[in-house]
């Protein structure tokens, strides 16, 4: 392995891994489930800065904005955990977050041309809320699978650091899957796990042109939530996943080169 | 004798061609005048170091702006130069699309780099430097071109045109573009050829 991949390996997999695995011993320790959470936000937040490597604030670019979005998701829905929101209250804050993110990170699009670019804000609006509500209220492995699913497809068709962020979500919830498969992450785990997917997703689409066909797919595996039975719900949230990332491998391949 | 003659006839043909070549020269008429540049005859290249093996040349093809030279106030001179991001050519259309997305330019929420000059000093008739604001990536810092006045005069269709080369070196994580720095270089070499058409 040249050192250069060594280096995104670190990047992507071994430091945020580590975080991920600190915090949720923590957790274990002093028997808290925020740390579930707590464990996805700090992994994802190591592998950012190690990759993209800026904090300010304001942000000047759209993934400028994740920390503070994985820090206020994590802050208001571990109250929801710790107080327990009202289901309205707590709807309306999902939707509050979605459309406030969705509104922020495409800004700099909207400034630009507003009637253009309104459709994409109202659907990832949209899909963002859709999203949230899903994943918080079944539990699955679908937003691992999709979180990969994102990673191929950012790298092959869009932007390899989109890639390798979508990489460090992928990575810290595969260790919070394969730790507490039957421990749901609690709605500040899934607030800020979906937030960071539907940041990227909407990143890549918007800054970066990741192909149309292979996200849709992406979104398409949410539906193995609806299935409890784990047989339907992992094959209906891994098929559409393998075919996006078939599709954007495919896309990949059929140029004469690859890099910068 | 034949093959003497052809030879002979070979060596003149060669010769006038010569002469022909040797017909290029530089103008050097006063290059005072406001100009607006010739898109087609002007460009900013760049060489940027590729895991430390190449440096891999770049270009942007389309730039729009004006300069002015006064010799009689020379602290008047003025440059202005923007550079549409999406003119952006590498000589491969994925490499341009992964450049002019969030990795390097993000050519979307940055469509344009420009430059404005604050002084221009030159050492000689033909040398100086052109200090400025170079704005890229939404970033603008001071930058100091070594700058070559190529030669200034009339062209065959009645204008009057002058131009210029401008060098520097720049840094990328100056701009906030930080991403990939052991694989790809920090410092990056810009040039700007410059062509204008004299008002």
């Amino acid at each position: 392995m040249g050192p250069l991949l060594l280096s995104m390996v670190r990047e992507t997999v071994l430091w945020p891994s580590l975080a991920a695995l600190a915090m949720m011993a923590a957790g274990a320790l002093l028997q808290n489930r925020l740390f579930n959470a707590l464990a996805i936000g700090t992994g994802f937040l190591v592998g950012y800065a190690l990759i993209y490597g800026k904090f300010s604030f304001p942000p000047t670019e759209a993934q400028g904005w994740l920390p503070v979005f994985v820090a206020s998701a994590f802050i208001v829905f571990a109250i929801d955990d710790l107080k327990g929101f009202p289901f309205g209250s707590r709807l309306a804050l999902q939707g509050l977050f979605s459309t406030a993110g969705a509104m922020l990170l495409l800004l700099p699009l909207l400034k630009t041309d507003f009637p253009a670019n309104l459709a994409e804000l109202v659907a990832s609006i949209l899909l963002w809320f859709g999203l949230w509500i899903l994943v918080d209220m079944r539990q699955g492995p679908a937003l691992f699978f999709v979180s990969v699913g994102n990673a191929a497809v950012c790298a092959t068709t869009g932007s390899t650091m989109l890639g390798q962020l979508g990489g460090v979500l992928a990575t810290v919830l595969g260790i919070h899957l394969a730790l507490n498969l039957k421990r749901p992450p609690g709605h500040a785990g899934s607030a800020v796990a979906t937030t960071i997917l539907a940041s990227l997703m909407l990143i890549g689409h918007a800054y970066a042109g990741t192909s149309t066909l292979p996200t849709l797919l992406l979104l398409a595996a949410f539906a193995g939530l609806a299935f409890k039975r784990p047989v339907f719900a992992w094959s209906f949230s891994l098929l559409p996943v393998a075919i996006s990332i078939a599709l954007a491998v495919k896309h990949y391949l059929s140029q004469d080169g690859g890099g910068y | 004798m034949k093959t003497l003659k052809l030879t002979l006839a070979a060596a003149i043909a060669l010769q006038s061609g010569i002469v022909l070549a040797d017909d290029y020269k530089v103008q050097s008429a006063s290059p005072a005048g406001n100009y607006k540049i010739d898109p087609v005859h002007s460009v900013v290249q760049f060489w940027v170091g590729h895991m430390g093996v190449s440096e891999f040349p770049g270009r942007f093809d389309t730039i729009t702006g004006t300069f002015s030279v006064d010799a009689a106030h020379p602290e008047a001179d003025k440059v202005s130069v923007q550079v549409p991001m999406d003119s952006l050519d590498t000589n491969f259309d994925k490499r341009n699309k992964d450049l002019l997305g969030p990795d390097f330019f993000n050519a979307k929420q940055f469509p344009t780099m420009s430059f404005a000059s604050t002084s221009i000093k030159m050492k000689n008739a033909n040398e100086g430097e052109l200090t400025g604001s170079l704005t890229l990536h939404g970033v603008t810092k001071p930058v100091t071109f070594s700058l070559r006045h190529i030669g200034a005069g009339p062209d065959p269709w009645g204008g009057y045109r002058s131009g210029y080369v401008a060098k520097t070196t720049i840094h990328r994580s100056d701009f906030g573009m930080n991403y990939m720095l052991n694989g790809i270089s920090d410092a990056i070499v810009v040039q700007l050829n410059i062509e204008g058409k004299r008002d």
